[in-house]
């Protein structure tokens, strides 16, 4: 039995790395890339067909496995080649060296994909073209694009070909949905490594098991990212408060005065002085 | 049978006294009456029956345990003259010196116990059974001294009482020890309640070195200023006479202690307001008011007028030296050394809030009615310990063989 | 009968009499205590256990199983709830000490964390007990009396102030656990500051040694609607507690323990608050320390908090 299954899984596996190998000189042929990059690949690949279970996964969702070689293909800037190589170091644990749901992320983060309404975008935009005008008056009025001071449009990160599925980044490569914050990590670089390392953004789940943390824009609306003053939840009561409350007088919430500001209570001074 | 013989006629002559005697009795027990019933109030009431809250979570209990810890402590300026310098006529009022600070020992304790939220687990502080938390807790070091200085000025005095009882001179061997440990336990107990205050980091106004020494000598300003007045009623409603050379070396003590009370009090001040620091935002507090909360200010002026009025008197001889005058000074001082190391002390120190939150402290009516009820509780003690301690004194209480 | 002969005896008679009297006042004090608490309804043998039951500490394994079942008693019978307390030991014994770090570039002053706080940990809703305050703070300024407890009339971030959530730093050399008479608080080995409430004979002074204003009292019996309880609670953690002892925030020992983060992480809605294992060189905590600009509250005070504060 145990025989006749790794025979099996060999041939399956022996298919799947065929299948690689050709999608990879396909899109060899498509893009001009580095050598360097080329041995990198390749070594993921050995690496992914290393795990059998992995494969049949890969097997099951083709379509999948052909984005994960595009993404791979996304060139990465040296200065950030650099931090991802970083971030590799710090988070890279032996446990967790299975788990590679992104591309070079060895953490986590909760699919985005699944909670878009209009994804996959080519279902309608397989017939609707994209309108030229920057106004959008057709779909996706109730965007506001508030980003960037007005230097953005919806081309700047999004694709108007066929390639819609997928994010856009500045040098037109294509960026999966579920690994956005390449994208942001074009101009915020410095937060991204934040994030990347765990100084910004949120982890959740649990803080001892494998790292799951939350894509920038899970908290920050990618066309509006400005988080927007709110009311804070309800003012403590003091000790004052309840005692006034139980005995049914009329009170109001203490709240301290208006401070003069450091700066200026000094400039004050200064002025004062030299007014004499 | 001669100790139980003692009990017995001890017992006794509690029951029989003067009109005043049951009258100020009877007193005294309504209004601890009084006190129990608002403790049960101020139970079943909870924040509405506290003046206490989150940020102020010591008051008037803590702020009168702390000067009656003074006044547990002065009975060592008796002591002292009596057993170590052999004095002859302090030693004839030492015990009613011992007995107030019996008495001042029980009140501190019954200072405590209301002001716990749970009193009933005490027994969580009993030795073997409990878990005190030596060495690090000064309040475990507060509750050793303090409750060891109450058995020693409770075995002192009855030996000496039953000594006297029997007509037998006392035994040098047994007394001698067992009163230079009571003197170290006075200076102990107050040491300590000082480091109980000064120990803590987050409270800059009692975070100060000073405060030990302040604490010992504000206890020797009011300690000796009570004795004088309970020794001076009882020369007006007793038969017992008390010498006047006594009544003066009390009167040097606290105008000595007084003195230096307040020399502590200006350098402690000087220091506050020198450099008006987040250290000082307490003590900014508590003389001129922060933010607009003022109410202990008028307190403390108060507090600090009676205090120099009570100094003025008492530096000046003449003054001292009649009778009215005194004891105008030495309650005058009483009230303020109550006022300024009392609530001047605990409650500022308290505000604001490590946080920086400014919330004032009002006892509640509940929180009076039981203090009141304990200084009558303190009240009805000494009352009948120095009936006592007079009738064995006067030989009206003494040993007839059957 | 001769003087000297006769003293001894009266005297051990005195003492049996003292002894005795000392024995009325115990058992006096404990019937009380017990009889209040079944005249509420509690089994008279569950009230007398609970009276003497021993320090968490010097109990059994058995004795805590049996402390927990009568906590889940008397929970259903004051609050009509099921609820399940653990005792989870320590995580990870050997090599897990928490720490957390907050982001006061981040913080935003919503207090979503307080009351994700509130619910977790079974807190009294009347009257209110907190374990965390947002501070509000003059920019400019680290000056904690000039702070702001009561912002939240405006809607927040204010200009020109930020905001500085406190709560219990759980400081490697607690003030409390030294200050507290009867070792009712004490650190526990993954560094999380836990009281006893069942040994807490509430003296408040705690409350006075603690610079963080972290230690809260129950001064009366806490009010939580029934639906409201989390029934998932911990013996050091968010059990229900009674009136007359203290309580304080423990790093929601019976979610970190499991592996969970606690609740005011789970609900900050900026990402500001980092939690996790100091000893771990490769947790993000960690990474904050070597690698942010940190500071700590009151550092000068020498209390060691593993609570950091940094900004971006």
């Amino acid at each position: 039995m145990r025989n006749s299954e790794k025979q099996t899984m060999a041939v399956i596996g022996a298919i799947l790395f065929l299948g690689l190998l050709m999608g990879v000189s396909l899109l060899l042929s498509q893009f001009v890339v580095a050598e360097a990059q080329e041995k990198e690949t390749s070594q993921i690949q050995t690496e992914d067909s290393a795990s059998s279970e992995q494969e049949e996964e890969d097997k099951e969702e083709e379509e999948d496995e052909e984005d994960e070689e595009e993404e791979e293909a996304v060139e990465l800037e040296p200065g950030f080649q650099k931090v991802v190589d970083e971030v590799r170091a710090f988070w890279k644990r032996e446990s967790e060296s299975e788990i590679e749901e992104l591309v070079i992320s060895p953490f986590r983060v909760p699919p985005r994909k699944e909670q878009y309404e209009y994804y996959p975008c080519m279902d309608c935009h397989e017939e609707q073209e994209v309108q030229p005008e920057r106004e959008l008056t057709e779909e996706h009025e109730d965007l506001v694009l508030d980003h960037g001071k007005q230097r953005f449009w919806c081309l700047t990160c999004h694709f108007a070909g066929k390639e819609k599925n997928y994010l856009r980044s500045l040098k037109e490569q294509k960026i999966d949905f579920n690994e956005s914050h390449l994208l942001c990590g074009q101009c915020h670089f410095e937060r991204q490594k934040d994030w990347l390392m765990g100084a910004h953004g949120k982890r959740v789940g649990s803080w001892s098991e494998e790292r799951t943390i939350l894509l920038c824009v899970e908290c920050h609306n990618p066309h509006s990212p400005a988080i927007k003053p709110q009311l804070p939840d309800p003012i403590p009561k003091g000790i004052r408060e309840i005692r006034m409350e139980r005995s049914n007088q009329p009170h109001k919430i203490e709240t301290k005065h208006e401070l003069i500001k450091v700066w200026d209570r000094i400039a004050l001074k200064y002025k004062n002085e030299r007014t004499k | 049978m001669r100790l139980i013989n003692f009990f017995w006629d001890v017992g006794l002559s509690v029951f029989r006294g003067g009109k005043l005697y049951f009258a100020l009795l009877t007193v005294f027990g309504l209004v601890a009456l009084l006190g129990f019933f608002s403790y049960i109030k101020q139970y079943q009431l909870g924040i509405m029956g506290h003046g206490l809250g989150e940020e102020v979570s010591w008051g008037v209990y803590i702020a009168n345990f702390t000067f009656l810890v003074g006044v547990a402590a002065a009975a060592v300026m008796l002591v002292i003259p009596a057993y170590i310098f052999n004095i002859k006529r302090i030693k004839e009022v030492v015990l009613l010196g011992e007995v107030m600070a019996l008495t001042a020992c029980i009140m501190c304790v019954l200072f405590i116990l209301v002001s716990l939220g749970r009193p009933e687990r005490l027994w969580h502080i009993l030795p073997f059974l409990g878990k005190l938390n030596l060495p690090t807790s000064m309040l475990a070091w507060d509750v050793i001294v303090i409750n060891s200085y109450l058995i020693l000025n409770l075995l002192i005095p009855l030996y000496m009482l039953y000594i006297k009882y029997c007509g037998e001179e006392p035994n040098f061997k047994i007394y001698f020890p067992a009163t230079l440990v009571s003197i170290l336990f006075a200076i102990s107990i107050h040491t300590v309640t000082a480091f109980l205050f000064s120990s803590n980091v987050s409270r800059p106004f009692w975070n100060t070195a000073i405060l030990g020494p302040r604490f010992l000598a504000s206890a020797f300003t009011s300690g000796p200023a009570i004795l004088i007045i309970a020794f001076q009623m009882i020369r007006a409603k007793s038969t017992y006479w008390i010498d006047d050379g006594v009544i003066k070396i009390l009167a040097l003590i606290t105008t000595v202690a007084l003195q230096i009370n307040m020399f502590l009090l200006a350098v402690e001040l000087f220091t506050e307001f020198y450099r008006q620091t987040d250290h000082g935002a307490s003590a900014q507090y508590l003389f001129f008011g922060l933010d607009g909360h003022n109410q202990l200010v008028p307190w403390i002026w108060t507090a600090i007028a009676l205090n120099t009025i009570a100094l003025l008197i008492l530096s000046v001889h003449k003054l001292r030296e009649s009778p009215r005058f005194l004891n105008t000074a030495c309650v005058l001082t009483v009230f303020g050394i109550w006022i300024e190391k009392g609530m001047g002390l605990v409650i500022p120190g308290l505000i604001p809030s490590p946080l920086g939150d400014i919330v004032e402290y009002t006892p509640s009516i509940y929180e009076i009615g039981v203090s009141v009820g304990i200084w009558s509780i303190g009240g009805m003690i000494f009352l009948v310990l120095a009936k006592i301690v007079i009738g064995v004194e006067k030989g009206r209480i003494k040993y007839i063989p059957r | 009968m001769t003087d000297k002969k006769a003293a001894p005896i009266s005297r051990r008679n005195f003492f049996k009499k003292a002894g005795t009297a000392g024995a009325a006042i115990a058992s006096g004090t404990t019937a009380l205590a017990v009889a209040s608490d079944v005249l509420e309804g509690e089994a008279y043998s569950d009230a007398l256990k609970e009276y003497f039951q021993k320090h968490y500490r010097d109990m059994s394994k058995d004795e805590v199983k049996a402390a927990l079942a009568r906590i889940e008693r008397k929970a259903k019978r004051k609050h009509g709830v099921d609820i399940t307390v653990e005792n989870t030991a320590p995580y990870a014994r050997e090599d897990t000490v928490f720490g957390y770090a907050l982001n006061i570039s981040k913080c935003k002053g919503y207090r979503k964390c307080v009351y994700a706080c509130v619910e977790e940990n079974n807190l009294s809703r009347d009257p209110e007990i907190h374990y965390i305050r947002v501070l509000e703070m003059e920019k400019g300024s680290m000056d904690l009396e000039k702070s702001n407890h009561y912002f939240g009339e405006d809607p927040v971030p204010k200009a020109g102030k930020f905001y500085l959530p406190v709560q219990c730093q759980h400081c490697e050399d607690p003030p409390c656990v030294k200050a507290c008479p009867t070792q009712a608080t004490w650190s526990e080995p993954d560094g999380i500051v836990v009281i006893d409430y069942n040994w807490c004979i509430g003296c408040h002074y705690c409350v006075i040694a603690c610079p963080y204003w972290a230690r809260h009292f129950n001064w009366e019996e806490p009010v939580i609607p029934k639906e409201e309880i989390n029934t998932e609670t911990h013996y050091l953690g968010n059990r229900p507690r009674e009136r007359g002892v203290m309580e304080k925030c423990t790093f929601c020992i019976q979610r970190t323990r499991k592996g969970k983060m606690p609740a005011c992480l789970e609900a900050c809605p900026t990402g500001a608050r980092v939690f996790g294992n100091l000893l771990d060189p490769k947790s993000e905590i960690r990474y904050i320390l070597e690698n942010k600009t940190v500071f700590r509250l009151k550092e000068e005070l020498n209390t060691e908090p593993k609570f950091w504060y940094y900004t971006d």
